[in-house]
């Protein structure tokens, strides 16, 4: 293994994770109890590889280098390599061969993969495709799993050998099999083998032309994309050849995309899926709940988390399937869900912390004000809120405008008045908008309001019907206007499952006020597309079996007419349908 | 298991014989015998095993093929369908006879799998339509090439999944673009998906009830479907994923809360090693006599029973008949004669001197002396004259050939 070099692309050229890559490079983020690189490098050593080329765009890589002190790592031969003009890895890889140190063949590794691939038989199989053929100049290293993210979603091609025919992403919905080169004879047994249930692990063995064929052509920027499209496409004579290795189904690997796929991996870390790779036996309490700090007894800690050294967590903290970093102190009463908090962060007390990244050196307090938060070693104030899913909550600054008419988000709310408090800010909200902006900050507010206390979607629907039927007027201009209005509001928070408490709510009111009319709500609200023909239509059949009931009787009269309408309308999409036959019904991946 | 199914054969239509020329001309294809037994008997005996009583089996005729009805009328009930009908627009005008899930013949189709285990397999995995499929390994291991079991030119290109559905199928003819291309919810649906060329449609599928109302609503919308497996088949397969199919099987009632169900729809094949043919062409029908001449471990066994119920005749001393030929009762047969591996119906007068090889011969025929006969089928009825030579030639029904003559590769009417 002597002149096996590893090559680890130490960047990724891609814009997720853009705030937080502008100060660090993905190599250098955190994972669980170590950075992505060590992880890396020590995966590689445990697989006998010594000689390892970094390539880095970003300073921070060859300082942190420069400044590492492993004790107890054997040493290793690593190579700096400075690819600062570089817009895309095939840019990379160019400035690599330029530098004429790879003269046989190395192991490409991009640097977001976690993985614990045994390399033995990989490079194994590697030296024996090489003698068969000196064309056989790429092997990839993929694992059987399920495809969860977009950017793993690929139909691998494959011939006998598991040489790879084609790649197929999975954006068009009619995949082409390129039939120029496929060889169908009458009777032969199969050769071609389709598979969906294979993910690209970001381990390639190359050869040394590999390197010159990026060189010879400058437009290829991506290995994926151009490259390996390139080989198993476009050549006339399929000469140069890639393979693939299946990995047994114990070996996986994760790559980190974005802010989900890393969440995820450093659960399964924890879950010691790499295994052997694992955190440290000596912090393993139970249920894959790692506590290498201090943990407070009356603090709840779900399975899948870790507190990283010196982190000292305070009483009645709920910790659910998150990363703690290390010196990181929690406050009395916190939640913190689902995050990954990394090193030097203090928390005060009863914040919550929901789907976040929080970078090193933070401190979360309880306040309006919002500032950019940097790097490391800078103390900086920042405000929680917006909690979308997944997104580093950390440079939300432009919201804090609207934090006007709803400031005491961030503080746990009392469990008890929940609902009426709900009905207040909603007839607030209701009473207070007057345009369609203002509408939009509506539907922030009430979104943050109903993540915040855990409101049900129909809880909302109803304060909010209650609040906005009360400021209509009985004539049709009104309501024309209101609808226009609140069309958005209303179609947002009124989907499938609510639509039944929107029309109850409605129905009711009709009851009490008899100068409004059912009728018109209903049209209205098909009008601006908030209910659909058949749920109209299902809601009249409805009423006209109800007995005894005279405002039943006069609605059904009423909207005889609608009723008519709306069903010729099905008729025609139907038919509409039915010529067009292409409607693909979007199929989970289901595998038995 | 016989009282879940119904047994439909499709016993014969305009088209059918259409690659027999000239020996269906008058005469139905059914009733072409394979080892001097009429095929059709063949598919009722193969069902009578399995359990289907006479009133379970359903075959559908055309008005010219009375002499079908004639044969099997104890044994299965008919139904007289219009005269241009195809094997699809066949089934739905059956379609009031057709009252549980079926089990669909065509009446060319020899197996030697068992029905039961197709039945099995039918119902376990829940399948819509499970197709019978026979796989075959043409790659030459020792001695002679093994013979493939469809001997026309063009083959299907299936693709199947690992739980054995049918994702995609297409005939080697038509597919002449340079891609194949496919839905990606259909390939999505299974793990991995084998692309196959050695497989061969034995034409049996079984069936649904639901099938048939699709197919009754397919018809009113596109009048293009009427073939079963030309049209109607890979119409299914490729649509299988459809939204839009799934929602003509059946209209659900749909509540204030859009309950939608999810119509299971899946095409199956059972994959068998068996012997399977189907007798649609000239090749395969010569094939399959000659397949039903082996005695022995090599044979077939489906023909096995065939051949131990020929009745031995009386022949001169000085003819040589080879121990493979078989010769049926009634037949006479004159003075040195010389019959290799041949088949020879009942009835006929055979000349002297004759010589007969690798040749089929139906009911009734008359060859008179010092002939030379090789790889022909002589249809019923038919004559040939003295010291003629025939080499490849077919002969339909009621043909005749002046004496005299030298044809090679010919058909006579």
């Amino acid at each position: 293994m002597s002149e096996f070099y590893a090559v680890i692309l130490a960047d990724s050229y891609d814009n997720q994770f853009n705030h937080l890559t502008n100060n660090i490079p993905k190599s250098l983020f955190p994972f669980v109890d170590d950075l992505i690189i060590e992880h890396q490098i020590n995966w590689l050593s445990k697989n006998e590889i010594d000689q390892i080329i970094v390539l880095y765009r970003n300073e921070k890589i060859a300082e942190y280098f420069n400044n590492r002190r492993r004790p107890g790592r054997k040493t290793q031969k690593i190579q700096l390599i400075n690819i600062l003009d570089s817009k895309s890895s095939g840019d990379a890889l160019r400035e690599l061969y330029s530098h004429g140190i790879i003269q046989q063949d190395f192991l490409l590794l991009f640097g977001d993969v976690i993985t614990n691939i045994s390399l033995k038989e990989v490079i194994n199989k590697y030296h024996d495709q090489r003698k068969e053929d000196k064309m056989n100049i790429l092997l990839m290293v993929v694992h059987q799993g399920i495809q969860q993210y977009d950017e793993e979603r690929y139909l691998y091609v494959l011939e006998s050998d598991d040489k790879l025919f084609q790649l197929t992403d999975l954006q068009q919905k009619q995949i082409i099999i390129n039939k120029k080169h496929i060889t169908l004879t009458k009777g032969m047994p199969c050769k071609y083998v389709i598979r969906s249930n294979l993910i690209e692990s970001g381990i390639y063995i190359c050869n040394r032309d590999v390197l010159k064929s990026f060189q010879e052509y400058f437009m290829f920027a991506e290995i994926k994309e151009d490259f390996i499209k390139y080989m198993t496409t476009t050549s006339d004579i399929q000469e140069e050849k890639i393979h693939l290795y299946i990995s047994p189904k114990i070996q996986v690997s994760q790559r980190i995309f974005h802010a989900q796929s890393y969440h995820n991996a450093c659960l399964k870390y924890l879950s010691r899926f790499f295994f052997p790779y694992c955190p440290q036996q000596q912090y393993y309490v139970d249920f894959f709940k790692y506590f290498a700090g201090r943990v407070d007894q009356k603090s709840k800690i779900s399975d899948q988390c870790f507190i990283g050294q010196n982190t000292d967590v305070k009483q009645k903290v709920t910790i659910t399937k998150s990363i703690i970093g290390k010196n990181c102190k929690l406050g009395i009463g916190c939640e913190i869900i689902n995050s990954i908090l990394w090193d030097n962060i203090e928390v005060d007390d009863n914040i919550i912390i929901k789907d976040s990244i929080i970078a090193s050196g933070c401190k979360i307090k309880n306040s309006i004000q919002s500032q950019i938060v940097t790097i490391e070693n800078q103390k900086n104030v920042k405000q929680l809120l917006s909690f979308q899913k997944y997104d580093d909550n950390a440079f939300q600054s432009e919201n804090s405008d609207q934090e006007s008419d709803s400031h005491e988000l961030h503080q746990k709310k009392p469990k008890e008045n929940d609902d009426q408090g709900l009905k207040e800010d909603m007839i607030d909200i209701v009473a207070n908008c007057k345009t369609v902006s203002q509408v939009k900050e509506a539907i922030t507010n009430v979104d943050t309001i109903k993540v915040n206390s855990n409101i049900a979607f129909e809880n909302i629907v109803i304060a909010f019907m209650a609040a906005f039927l009360d400021t209509l007027q009985p004539d049709v201009d009104s309501l024309k206007n209101a609808y226009a209005l609140w069309e958005e509001f209303i179609i947002r928070f009124v989907s499938e499952t609510e639509v039944v408490c929107y029309i109850k709510s409605i129905e009711t009111f009709c009851r009490q006020n008899q100068q409004y009319h059912l009728n018109q709500f209903l049209q209205l609200s098909y009008k601006h597309q908030i209910l659909s023909e058949q749920v109209i239509i299902n809601y009249q059949n409805q009423m006209a079996t109800l007995e005894d009931d005279q405002f039943a009787k006069d609605f059904v009269q009423s909207s005889q007419q609608f009723k008519e309408y709306l069903e010729n309308i099905i008729l025609e999409q139907e038919q509409q349908e039915n010529q067009e036959g292409d409607g693909e019904y979007e199929y989970e991946y289901v595998y038995e | 298991m016989q009282i879940k199914y119904q047994a439909i054969i499709l016993g014969g239509g305009q088209k059918a014989g259409s690659m027999l020329f000239p020996l269906c001309q008058s005469y139905s294809k059914s009733l072409l015998p394979v080892c001097n037994k009429p095929m059709i008997l063949y598919q009722l005996d193969v069902l009578e095993i399995a359990g289907f009583g006479p009133q379970d089996i359903l075959i559908l005729l055309t008005k010219d093929h009375q002499a079908v009805a004639d044969l099997v009328q104890r044994r299965a009930e008919i139904f007289y369908v219009s005269d241009d009908s195809d094997s699809g627009s066949a089934l739905l005008e059956a379609h009031e006879k057709i009252k549980k899930d079926f089990i669909l013949l065509s009446c060319d189709s020899m197996i030697g799998a068992n029905i039961l285990d197709l039945l099995d397999f039918h119902y376990s995995k829940k399948a819509t339509i499970t197709c019978l499929i026979k796989e075959e390994d043409l790659d030459k291991k020792q001695g002679r090439a093994p013979i493939s079991c469809n001997l026309d030119e063009s083959y299907d290109i299936m693709f199947i999944g690992s739980d054995h559905s049918l994702l995609h199928i297409t005939n080697q003819e038509d597919d002449d673009q340079a891609n194949l291309s496919i839905s990606r919810n259909v390939l999505l649906s299974c793990e991995s998906v084998q692309i196959m060329t050695n497989l061969f449609d034995t034409h049996i599928y079984v069936c649904q009830y639901e099938v048939l109302e699709l197919f009754q609503k397919l018809n009113k919308l596109e009048n293009e479907i009427q073939n079963w497996k030309l049209e109607f088949l890979p119409y299914i397969v490729k649509h299988q994923k459809n939204v839009n199919l799934l929602n003509l099987l059946s209209k659900q009632e749909q509540g204030l809360f859009h309950e939608r169900k999810q119509q299971q729809f899946s095409i199956k094949v059972f994959i068998t090693q068996e012997y399977a043919r189907r007798l649609n062409n000239i090749k395969d029908y010569q094939q399959a006599n000659y397949e039903s001449m082996i005695k022995g471990n090599k044979g077939i066994q489906l023909y096995q029973g065939v051949q131990d119920s020929q009745i031995q005749i009386q022949y001169p001393q000085d003819a040589r008949i080879s121990p493979d030929s078989i010769i049926g009762e009634g037949t006479r047969i004159g003075n040195k004669v010389n019959i290799q591996r041949s088949i020879i119906g009942k009835n006929c007068t055979i000349g002297d001197h004759v010589k007969i090889s690798n040749s089929i011969i139906m009911k009734n025929v008359v060859i008179n002396s010092n002939c030379i006969i090789q790889h022909c089928i002589l249809s019923n009825e038919s004559a040939v004259g003295h010291t003629t030579e025939l080499n490849k030639c077919n002969l339909g029904n009621l043909a005749s050939v002046e004496p005299n003559q030298k044809i090679v590769d010919e058909c006579i009417i």
